[in-house]
């Protein structure tokens, strides 16, 4: 070939080169400006991992989606063979490729925290597949910082699945004695401060209030960037306007909190009274309060005197001043009496202002010592407790008439008139005509059924020293130590 | 699972079809005298295509047969092809245009299948048979008629004396496997094999359409010893220096064009060195058996698809930068080039998998022993602060952890259960759980007479079917692997052993008619080993007496205070013992009601030695699920059992159940070192490189390299992701039909379940599909099973590898390779590589 003809064909291809790398120069440099005005970058969507980020970029290139594809095929395969670690290694690939896919964080969370973790029969390694789900989802709020559903998914994990187990009181118990600090964390909603808790139920209550705050502050999918058309939008399912269920949850799991200390609810762990009760009673009224004084736009829109539309602004806790109600339109009475009644807001705040009293505490005090002496045997003192706790509730109860009728508390205190009027019988006392409660008899001998979420009910008096289960390992031989008689 | 096992089914894809039993049993119905029974069924055991025996040899003849008809293909389709591009035929002449009829008949014979099948056209009979059966006949004939003459004159033209007499062989072949259809169908065989009823008979044209099937095997073995020989007058000129030289040039050609090993050395360790970004194990418990699975992954993956570049890259540019002149001028034999190349390849491959195992060993014993060592240090301090439950769980996932470390050789009876009411099952109760998992558990229900029993020795197949005689499976236990020589319980074995010896020959004495010089070395037989009985008590008392006496002194220097002395003592009688039999179970829980809360459920275990009726009560012991739980049996009870054992589990919690499966409970031989069984591991993926090899040279010797590359990627993706799908898709058992059709079921988002309209697309796309499931069907033949060579599994799992395993896995390495290289010497042999 011509020397000059092979110049000049070199000099074209970098000059095109030269030319390809100055457009591409420009247009990423604009790229990413857009990105930044939009927060639409990698880091302002969440956490960079950066192996994931190298991962995708050089070994995979294209076939991201198919790899990611036959992987969640394997993690159901892993499943199909309860090959439970393999499964959650795999997952854990799947969100190195697909971080800010939220379905995988939830159906994925869930699935080791709820299908995996029931597989197993005892409940330490069930706390520990459920931590694994937790932790999975919390990696998933490190990563998309605009979703409020991964907030809510690790909120209502530490709430639901350790709290509502049919193993609860030993999960609790686990969960108390877990070192692990990071995974026992919360963010205080009051100060902002990291709080390390010892029950699930605060843990709960803090991620609640986390997921609120962050819709309350406009964080969420979204809204983060408005003006843009996403080809496939990340849904939002967790604090829609209209989401009291969402909002009442940090209020359920202070108020969880509170009932929870007041009885044996972890393995081996005597339950605590006093100001500890009062102060945590009180900040679940305050918790309840806040939702009851949250504004909520009715559904419906309506003509007003002056021809213009609009929705009513709706207070649950009107539903609890006779006064404020009574100046609401009609739409308003009807929208604030519905939604409290669906919230059973009324009893919830009934039941925190009875609780927190002086005496509310002291008689569920008198109530667990007399449970205590009741199945121990000591029915003297039981007795004693049960009567004077029973007059000390009904004082307190009296204030209190939305709580005083709910079914609820019916069946709680009902339970406590029965085992009174037993240990009497024990004693060979004869049943007073009348004592506090004693209305309730009829339907606690008709319901018999326990609160599984209490040792002293379910197990009965336990120690602090006291190790949930039986034995475990494999059995060791108890045959002679030398071999039999020859055979004759 | 072996690899065998797969080989009937890779290609013989006919494993329901397949008669389930040889017709040995059957034998009274023939109508021919005995001594030929043999001989009938040697002829169809080598005949068809879809038999053969459950064992080594069987293996064997199945290799044979499908090697011998892809030779039959191969044969006839490389004479074809001669006869075309020599112009012997396909020159217009009256021949050829019944070729053209047949390719024309074929497309209208399958259109009209299908037309039918989808009831777009009613069925039309002529003479008693379908209209679609005369089309089909007649597009085979033509075909038949067309290749007979195109075969027939080029080799009349182009052939030599052999091929001539390959030729006449092979229709001898077809004229023989024709007779013996027809002979097997007059005397009864034929209904036998098929499992027709007695009133079902079998017609000359079915015996002489199964005699056209068995002869395509027989026409196979005709090309087969042909290709043979050709093979072995190469594989003789074979020198060791010449397969040196092209080895030592494969080794540099790699280094220097590449620098493959080292490319691959890198990537290894940067990804070792960033393990932790993308692999963290859930649990402690579990971190050895994933970073064992992941680090024998990652050299899988390294070494494969090293060879699947360099193996194919090599002879085509070869051949393209002319260099091969060099190389073919010389002295060198064609079949020196393929497995020079080979060897030079397989020599990197194996000094790459000495250098990653050794890595991989070090990694895993910081990373793995670290942990170890640091679950146990946490246990520890649970406990001090009396977290007993963590301490526990802390305690039994280092525990797990160090066994995984290992390399287990577990020993495995035959499972079988009893019902609530004591009534002998082959499987316990169905839990409804999913029974497509790799291990489906059945379960026994708690505190009921229920139980799962493990039988080891010689036993009857507990799934043998009712009213066939069992057939008896060998798993008995390996005595003197347990009882250790000099010890109390081997002496006592001797001992029952010599006491069984004297009863039998007792027993023989007492029969009728016995001849006198027989009686008389009887009772010779008795006095001898009576003697050796008395002094076999007298030896096994003294060892029990030594224990005994140290135990004694141990306890009275105890007493004394003597600590040392006493631990020393009791050592001492230790060594007079055979150690404990450990015994390895891991099972299911169901439970029906939650029971107490944090209650495990319990389960007992308890063992008797038959032979001996020497019983075991064990323990109660509270099942782990998805732990290992350990028992251990006494020694003696071993002794006289000659291999035989019976373990039994039951459930003692009340209304729970215990889930198992076979290989849920074993005896554990004492345990391998891990890093030789780790090294073991890697020899399966360097059988699949070998494989690959062989396959990337083969695909270079006659494609150009990108499209050698491409063929032998193929081949490993097939053969590693989707060679189940693979086996699937050639018995056409896939939902949804072929290609084609699932092409429109995916375009139209219709279901695999329901039939498609048979509007015109579909008839169309149904007829293309059944052009080709049959060609595609046969890459089948040709996939080599990875995953079968892969025992990486068993090695992460703790199990030791064994040496039979990895002997069969050869086999099966060489069954592919093999084949795979000879076949590329042969191109290469018929290639003008100077062109």
């Amino acid at each position: 070939m011509n020397p000059s003809v092979n110049l000049r064909k070199k000099i074209v291809y970098m000059t095109v080169i030269v030319f390809l790398f100055a457009v591409m120069y420009g247009y990423t440099s604009w790229l990413t400006e857009v990105k930044k005005s939009r927060d639409l970058g990698e880091a302002a969507i969440g956490q960079i991992d950066t192996g994931g980020f190298m991962m995708k970029l050089f070994l995979l290139g294209g076939f991201r989606g198919i790899v990611a594809d036959v992987l969640w095929i394997r993690a159901e395969e892993h499943k199909r063979d309860h090959d439970w670690d393999r499964l959650k290694s795999t997952v854990d690939l799947i969100t190195k490729l697909q971080p800010h896919f939220l379905s995988i964080w939830t159906f994925q969370g869930w699935n080791l925290a709820y299908n995996v973790s029931v597989e197993w029969d005892a409940p330490e390694d069930k706390y520990e597949w459920i931590k694994q789900g937790i932790k999975f989802v919390q990696e998933g709020v490190r990563k998309n910082r605009h979703s409020p559903d991964l907030l809510w998914d690790t909120a209502w994990f530490y709430y639901h699945k350790i709290g509502f187990a049919d193993e609860a009181i030993i999960l609790r118990r686990l969960f108390r004695d877990d070192e692990d600090e990071s995974f026992k964390t919360y963010f205080d909603p009051e100060s902002g401060q990291p709080v390390v808790g010892d029950d699930n139920f605060k843990l709960g209550y803090g991620w609640f209030s986390r997921a609120v705050a962050h819709v309350d502050k406009g964080e969420n999918v979204s809204n983060a960037s408005a003006d843009i058309q996403y080809v496939d939008p990340a849904p939002q399912r967790k604090g829609r306007p209209d989401d009291l269920a969402f909002r009442s949850m940090p209020a359920h799991g202070q108020t969880r909190y509170a009932a929870g200390l007041e009885k044996m609810s972890v393995y081996g762990v005597k339950a605590r009274f006093g100001e500890l009760a009062k102060s945590e009673w009180a900040k679940a009224l305050h918790e309840w309060v806040k939702l009851g004084e949250h504004v909520f736009m009715s559904f419906n829109e309506i003509r007003r005197p002056d021809n213009s539309i609009s929705r009513d602004e709706i207070r649950l806790d009107d539903s609890t001043n006779p006064e404020r109600f009574s100046k609401l339109t009609e739409n308003g009475k009807y929208w604030t009496a519905r939604w409290a009644d669906q919230m059973n807001y009324r009893y919830w705040k009934d039941r925190c202002q009875a609780e927190m009293t002086t005496n509310g505490v002291k008689a569920r005090s008198l109530f667990y010592e007399g449970t205590v002496a009741y199945k121990t045997g000591d029915f003297v003192e039981a007795a004693a407790k049960f009567k004077e706790g029973l007059e000390l509730w009904k004082l307190v109860l009296s204030e209190y008439q939305w709580y005083r009728d709910d079914d609820l508390n019916k069946k709680d205190t009902g339970l406590i008139a029965w085992r009174y009027k037993r240990v009497l019988t024990q004693l060979g006392k004869p049943i007073p005509d009348n004592f506090p409660f004693k209305e309730l008899l009829a339907g606690a001998e008709n319901d018999k059924t326990l609160d599984p979420f209490d040792v002293l009910e379910m197990i009965g008096v336990v120690g602090a020293d006291a190790t949930p289960g039986g034995g475990g390992g494999g059995a060791t031989p108890a045959g002679p130590a030398r071999g039999p008689a020859a055979p004759k | 699972m072996s690899g065998f096992l797969t080989l009937p089914l890779l290609w013989a894809q006919a494993g329901a079809a397949a008669p389930a039993r040889p017709p040995a049993g059957a034998a009274p119905v023939l109508n021919i005298p005995p001594q030929w029974i043999p001989a009938l069924k040697w002829l169809y055991l080598s005949g068809d295509p879809t038999f053969t025996t459950n064992d080594l040899f069987g293996g064997f003849l199945t290799w044979l047969k499908a090697v011998s008809l892809l030779c039959l293909i191969a044969w006839i389709v490389s004479w074809l092809v001669i006869g075309v591009k020599e112009r012997v035929v396909g020159q217009g002449r009256w021949y050829d245009y019944i070729g053209v009829l047949a390719l024309l008949l074929t497309p209208v014979s399958v259109l009209l299948r299908v037309l039918e099948s989808v009831h777009r056209i009613p069925v039309y009979t002529v003479m008693g048979t379908h209209l679609t059966a005369y089309t089909a006949l007649a597009c085979v004939l033509a075909y038949l008629i067309w290749i007979e003459i195109a075969i027939g004159r080029t080799i009349k033209k182009l052939g030599r004396p052999l091929d001539v007499a390959v030729l006449i062989g092979v229709h001898l072949a077809l004229v023989f496997g024709m007779a013996a259809g027809v002979i097997l169908q007059r005397i009864g065989f034929l209904a036998l094999i098929m499992g027709a009823g007695p009133n079902v008979q079998i017609s000359t044209l079915q015996g002489l359409i199964y005699g056209v099937r068995m002869s395509g095997t027989f026409m196979g073995y005709i090309v087969f010893a042909r290709i043979a020989i050709r093979c072995l007058n190469e594989l003789w000129g074979v020198r060791g220096r010449r397969l040196y030289s092209i080895g030592v040039l494969s080794w540099h050609e790699a280094n220097r064009r590449m620098w493959a090993p080292w490319v691959v050395l890198t990537v290894f360790l940067l990804v070792l060195a960033f393990t932790h970004w993308f692999l963290q194990p859930p649990r402690a418990a579990e971190m050895g058996r994933l970073y064992v699975g992941t680090l024998s992954l990652l050299c899988s993956i390294l070494l494969t698809v090293m060879i699947t570049v360099l193996a194919p890259l090599s002879l085509p540019t070869d051949i393209q930068q002319q260099t091969i002149y060099t190389v073919v001028s010389k002295p060198t034999r064609r079949l020196e080039l393929i497995w020079g190349r080979m060897l030079g390849y397989m020599a990197l491959v194996t000094v790459l998998m000495l250098v990653f195992g050794g890595i991989s060993l070090a990694y895993l014993w910081k990373t793995v022993y670290t942990t170890i060592e640091t679950t146990e240090a946490q246990a520890l301090k649970a406990k001090k602060e009396n977290r007993l439950t963590e301490a526990k769980l802390l305690t039994e996932q280092a525990q797990q952890l160090r066994t995984r470390m290992q390399a287990r050789y577990p020993v495995m009876g035959s499972l079988a259960f009893l019902d609530s009411r004591g009534t002998p099952h082959a499987m316990g109760i169905d839990v409804g759980q999913d029974q497509s998992m790799r291990q489906p558990r059945s379960h026994i229900e708690g505190a009921t007479p229920s139980a799962a029993i493990w039988s080891f020795g010689v036993v009857p197949d507990p799934f043998t079917r009712p009213g066939q005689p069992p057939i008896p499976l060998d798993r008995r236990i390996p005595v003197s692997s347990f009882l250790q020589e000099g010890t109390i319980e081997s002496a006592l074995d001797r001992v029952y052993a010599l006491q069984m010896q004297i009863d039998a020959d007792k027993q023989a004495k007492t029969q009728a008619n016995l001849p006198a010089s027989r009686v008389s070395q009887l009772d010779a037989a008795i006095t001898r080993n009576q003697a050796e009985l008395d002094r076999l008590r007298a030896e096994y008392d003294s060892l029990r007496k030594r224990a005994d006496d140290f135990l004694a002194q141990s306890a009275k220097a105890q007493q004394a205070g003597h600590l040392d002395e006493a631990r020393q003592l009791k050592l001492e009688a230790t060594k007079l013992s055979s150690p404990d039999l450990l015994v390895e179970m891991s099972f299911n829980v169901y439970r029906t009601t939650k029971g107490k809360v944090g209650e495990p459920v319990y389960a007992e275990i308890t063992a008797v030695n038959p032979r001996t009726g020497r019983e075991y009560l064990g323990d109660v012991f509270a099942v782990k699920e998805y732990y290992t739980n350990r028992a251990k049996l006494p020694a003696w009870l071993l002794a006289g059992s000659n291999g035989a054992l019976r373990i039994e589990i039951r459930c003692m919690t009340p209304t729970q159940y215990l889930g198992m499966a076979e290989s849920d409970l074993y005896l554990l031989l004492p345990p391998g070192n891990f890093g030789f069984n780790y090294m073991k591991g890697l020899f399966g993926i360097w059988l699949q490189a070998m494989v690959l090899t062989a396959i990337g040279v083969c695909a270079g010797t006659f494609l150009s390299w990108p499209v050698a590359l491409l063929t032998t990627i193929f081949f490993f993706v097939a053969g590693e992701l989707a060679f189940a799908f693979l086996v699937d898709f050639s018995r056409q058992a896939i939902m949804g039909g072929g290609p084609f059709e699932s092409l429109i079921r995916l375009v139209t988002h219709d279901n695999q379940m329901s039939d498609l309209t048979p509007t015109a697309g579909v008839v169309l796309a149904k007829t293309l599909d059944s052009l080709v499931m049959p060609l595609m069907s046969m890459i089948v033949y040709l996939v080599p099973n990875f995953q079968a060579l892969d025992v990486t599994n068993m090695v992460a799992d703790g199990f030791a590898v064994s040496w039979r395993l990895m002997g069969v896995n050869t086999l099966l390495a060489l069954a592919y390779a093999v084949p795979f290289s000879l076949a590329g010497y042969l191109i290469l042999k018929n290639r003008e590589v100077a062109a």
